[in-house]
């Protein structure tokens, strides 16, 4: 695939006709700008796009959004649709940590408190939440409470742990997806999962400490509550390894089962049709994966929460913290969407892709309908983050999605060799950025230099109109894991 | 003697492993996958005290699903139970099984890495000059 194979439908969304290959069922269409592009061709994530558009009923065209980069099975940032009814369903388009996602509160804490406080924070956070990857939740659940969990999500941190459930309304499906079936769930994902609700992880998973620096769109910044030079808090994490235990064992279950069946062109795009037997069972059990997902930033949150009010000796209500949204970025859902003028019920796979629904659509917060939903595109470590929000456009052209993050252009032994002389620590301080972890290897695994910048990413999304930017979020504490 | 070596692709990793028989190369994905997770900082093979014998069966349909099975039950052994695959003592290995005893020891060294899962992604063993090779990508 080169460039010139591409039309340009407009300054940064380029089409590959179905015509270019003649195992393309639908056309691929990307959002990115022509170095994005270039490079998407380079890295194969493009040829990820195009094997995606030869999935069997696949209704939309084969979208990837401006962050584009290399997966399994689907590119990151790639976007696919099938028929609810007579459709697939794919693990490898949705990925190993269903419904990772980001969280985002705001507060009344003006951010030269951190002056005082940062430090604090930063250490109390590292040491009341497991991070890495061995540290067990405090939580201890018994069995029936963990399965619990897998079916009310959020919600049973609220009904049995406290919390506020106004909360809930902020989480997009209101943090609960509907599951009603334990026999679908491996004893090893139970294993694996039942300690690790309310941890953090490792990888590019975070907590931060952000100051809301600059705001771009007054009238929906205030709708979510970002005043500038107050801080926000950023939560990313997912459903740790029981979401990846999930993603494996149906993985091999639907291989198994399609063995003599089926020829895919990447193996990690193993599919089972939505209404057989495997199908159903991984739907249910990404379903509980995703409440788990949930249910564990919900967890987190009210750690930081209380964190926060003992530092400041101050309640939540007093502190002025709320949660603006909480979003997926790796998930599989069913919605409604125009699909070549018919309205269409279908299962939406978006593998590191947001959900950027627009004004007055209903599964959006009442509060944000008249502005289009929070998009939460972060950074990598020691760099900005944004709030977008969704848009007509988006409905139009990607089914409701934006872009999720940065992504890397460095790989970790790279950036490891980079960083080799480095003090990540000292560096970013520099910056006036306090960063806690208690892996060096893992800070220099994710200096920023080892991701693309992400002003290149929000620009290209905003300049396709898939999502409109509202404030610009800067780190002053970084917790990892 | 198979071989391993470790790289990197630009968000994920994974390993290169050669063998002379298909047993010799999952005796290499092994040690390669334990190079990725501790470095060089695992007690080498065999006996140590405290460790265990696991014996370990799987029926595939091919030498790569074996592969893969392989090393998720390795990871899954170090993740859910903090138990480490000091040395793998394989008896039987075939296109479509495995037997084989891990020497398992308890450890608190935490993995360097968060490896989510073993992927499939382009595995193909291949055989040169009678030897077997294959590459093995991990999702982080």
């Amino acid at each position: 695939m080169e460039l010139k194979d591409f039309d340009k439908i407009s300054g940064s969304r380029w089409l590959l006709p179905k015509n270019k290959d003649k195992s393309m069922n639908v056309d691929a269409e990307i959002f990115a700008s022509e170095e994005i592009l270039k490079n998407a061709i380079e890295d194969a994530s493009v040829q990820q796009v195009v094997n995606v558009s030869s999935l069997p009923g696949i209704l939309s065209n084969s979208l990837a959004m401006p962050d584009i980069h290399y997966g399994y099975g689907f590119c990151i940032g790639g976007v696919a649709a099938f028929p609810a009814e007579s459709g697939i369903v794919l693990p490898g388009g949705v990925g190993y940590d269903i419904n990772c996602g980001v969280r985002l509160l705001t507060t009344g804490i003006d951010s030269g408190e951190m002056d005082l406080h940062g430090d604090s924070l930063g250490r109390a956070i590292l040491r009341d939440i497991p991070t890495g990857l061995t540290k067990k939740s405090t939580l201890k659940l018994s069995k029936k409470e963990f399965f619990r969990v897998l079916k009310n999500g959020a919600e049973e941190i609220v009904n049995s742990y406290g919390g506020d459930k106004e909360d809930l309304g902020f989480i997009e499906s209101a943090g609960k997806l509907n599951f009603d079936s334990p026999e679908v769930i491996s004893e090893r994902a139970v294993e694996r999962g039942r300690p690790q609700v309310g941890s953090l992880g490792a990888g590019n998973h975070f907590i931060e400490i952000q100051r809301i620096d600059e705001i771009f769109d007054e009238e929906a910044a205030e709708i979510f509550g970002l005043k500038q030079g107050n801080i926000s808090i950023m939560i990313h994490t997912g459903s740790r390894g029981f979401g990846h235990q999930i993603a494996g064992d149906y993985i091999e279950r639907i291989r198994k089962r399609n063995l003599h069946k089926i020829k895919v062109k990447d193996p990690q795009l193993i599919y089972a049709e939505i209404n057989s037997k495997e199908g159903k069972h991984y739907l249910q059990a990404l379903n509980a994966a995703s409440n788990f997902a949930w249910a564990n930033r919900h967890l987190l949150m009210e750690k930081i929460i209380s964190i926060f009010e003992r530092i400041f000796a101050s309640s939540r209500k007093n502190l002025g913290i709320n949660l603006v949204y909480d979003q997926a970025h790796n998930i599989a859902k069913f919605e409604t969407h125009m699909i070549k003028g018919k309205e269409e019920r279908v299962l939406v796979h978006r593998k590191g892709a947001t959900r950027a629904f627009p004004p007055g659509h209903p599964d959006i917060p009442r509060e944000y309908r008249k502005i289009g939903q929070p998009v939460l595109i972060p950074g990598s470590m020691g760099t900005a983050s944004y709030v977008l929000r969704g848009t007509e456009r988006a409905m139009e052209t990607t089914l409701g999605s934006s872009a999720h993050g940065a992504g890397r252009k460095m790989s970790r032994h790279k950036a490891i060799k980079f960083a080799a002389n480095l003090d990540v620590r000292e560096k970013l301080k520099k910056d006036n950025i306090l960063a806690f972890s208690y892996h060096n290897r893992g800070l220099k695994e994710e200096i920023p230099e080892a991701y693309k910048d992400i002003d290149d990413v929000i620009r290209v999304t905003e300049g396709t109109g898939i999502s409109k930017k509202v404030v610009r979020l800067v780190p002053l504490v970084v917790v990892k894991g | 003697m198979g071989k391993f070596e470790t790289f990197s692709t630009t968000a994920d990793v994974g390993i290169r492993i050669s063998g002379r028989d298909l047993a010799d190369l999952f005796k290499s994905a092994a040690k390669g996958l334990n190079r990725l997770l501790f470095g060089a900082g695992i007690p080498p093979g065999p006996a140590t005290a405290g460790s265990t014998i696991y014996n370990y069966e799987y029926q595939g349909d091919s030498a790569e699903n074996i592969l893969v099975n392989l090393l998720s039950e390795i990871l899954f052994l170090v993740q859910a139970r903090g138990k480490i695959t000091a040395d793998i003592r394989i008896t039987e290995a075939g296109e479509n099984s495995i037997n084989a005893d891990l020497l398992l020891i308890e450890s608190a060294i935490e993995p360097e890495m968060d490896i989510k899962y073993v992927t499939y992604h382009n595995l193909k063993i291949i055989e040169k000059k009678g030897m077997k090779y294959a590459e093995i990508i991990f999702d982080i």
